[in-house]
């Protein structure tokens, strides 16, 4: 009985040294994928789709810098090189813990703004042992006005300067090539002009890209404000792109009629038109250190 | 999410929450300092304008900067810009000039209102 037994055992014993590799590679990736969760990963190039916040955050020990930059309006002609002479900036710090979590720092140079801001991701679009269909991030952020008092004579507060901003942002990336977000928004200004203006303001998102190569990829964003005086007295925003990723950098080139870099600005404070042909050409560049041995580039 | 990562993130909730509940408002001017009156009468630019260039446009357009040759310092440098338009442009943020004052909004409403009247009645000076 035991010599029975030994045969077929020995024979596949041997006979698994001679299956073809790819047999066995079928067979590792089907224990594999079914034992450990398969992250879906990139589904932005960028922490930013264009002006707003994407689902991403620099990986585990990564350093994003990131130099955002928006010229003067397109339409103010040959004069001023259609815009290029005028612009404003904003330079940013990024900081990656555990490929979920961030923290951003950064300083914009409309109304000498700083902001800082910490994004988490609170699922991870993913199959094997569990399968989620989406990516879901929160971003909040506080913002600080630091220009001077336009009346430093009255009573100024300090809260005054300060202002808010709370995304939760739902992505998916549709195979390869195209992933889609909603980002539903709040901004919280804590001092306005009247009692006629919106301390508080909702928003909803829209952003998307579509890779024409590995390393290129068509993005759009759009930013609905929700009925209400904001509505009234400013433009949604809306803006198309491109990234462009080298070793190290990505480079987002767009068109937007958002000149404000941070959350209370292009939500809330947008005040041009495509329409009137009042837009923007911007840049945002992305340069990453990693710090820990383990870090890898986006 | 790992245990660590977790801790981490209800610290920083926590401390972001404390923040915004420290320091989170619903203010407005008009409530915090009052409805300001907007005297529209007599606007030239002797008696309102130079004032308000003076605080809002001269320390960038002024006689030692003059950044791009605009200066909002005396009447005659004033009226190259208001005869070309490009002040009513710049103040009102309309499409195709550039916004200013520079990174900022736009001037306060009632300074506004003055730079429109004082226009729209031919910029006088006295």
């Amino acid at each position: 009985m035991k010599k029975i037994i030994f045969i077929p055992v020995v024979f596949f014993a041997f006979s698994g040294f001679t299956l073809p590799a790819q047999d066995l590679d079928k067979l590792l990736v089907t224990i594999s994928a079914d034992s450990i969760p398969n992250y879906v990963y990139a589904t932005f190039k960028g922490t930013t789709i264009i002006n707003g916040q994407s689902v991403e955050v620099p990986g585990n020990n990564d350093l994003y810098f990131i130099i955002s930059h928006r010229f003067g309006a397109v339409n103010s002609g040959l004069y001023n090189l259609f815009g290029l002479d005028q612009g404003t900036t904003r330079l940013g710090l990024e900081y990656g813990i555990k490929d979920i979590l961030s923290l951003s720092f950064g300083r914009s140079s409309y109304e000498k703004t700083y902001d800082g801001a910490v994004k988490v991701k609170i699922l991870r679009q993913q199959t094997g042992i569990k399968n989620i269909p989406l990516t879901v991030t929160l971003y909040s952020g506080i913002f600080v006005e630091t220009i001077k008092w336009e009346d430093p004579e009255r009573e100024n507060l300090l809260s005054s300067r300060l202002s808010y901003s709370t995304q939760m942002l739902f992505a998916r990336k549709f195979g390869r090539k195209l992933s889609l977000q909603l980002s539903p928004s709040y901004v919280h200004i804590n001092l306005v002009p009247t009692s006629g203006d919106q301390n508080n303001i909702f928003a909803i998102g829209l952003g998307g890209r579509y890779k024409l190569t590995p390393k290129f990829s068509l993005n759009g964003e759009y930013y609905y404000l929700l009925p209400g005086q904001a509505a009234d007295d400013y433009a949604n925003s809306l803006s198309f792109g491109v990234d462009i990723e080298t070793g190290g950098h990505v480079f987002q080139l767009h068109f937007t009629n958002s000149q404000l870099m941070f959350a209370p600005g292009y939500i809330a404070h947008t005040e041009s038109k495509w329409s009137d042909g009042d837009i923007f050409i911007g840049f945002n560049i992305f340069r990453t250190f990693s710090i820990g041995r383990k870090g890898r580039n986006i | 999410m790992t245990v660590k990562a977790g801790i981490y993130f209800v610290t920083l909730l926590v401390i972001l929450l404390m923040a915004s509940l420290q320091s989170c408002v619903n203010n407005n001017e008009e409530d915090l300092y009052g409805i300001e009156p907007c005297d529209i009468t007599n606007v030239t630019w002797a008696s309102k304008i130079a004032e308000i260039m003076k605080k809002n446009c001269v320390v960038c357009h002024g006689p030692e900067l003059a950044y791009k040759g605009v200066r909002h310092d005396t009447y005659e440098y004033e009226m190259i810009v208001v005869n070309d338009g490009r002040l009513r442009g710049v103040v009102n943020h309309l499409p195709g000039y550039s916004k200013m004052p520079k990174d900022r909004g736009k001037l306060p409403e009632c300074e506004l209102k003055l730079i429109n009247i004082w226009l729209d009645n031919g910029a006088p000076e006295f």
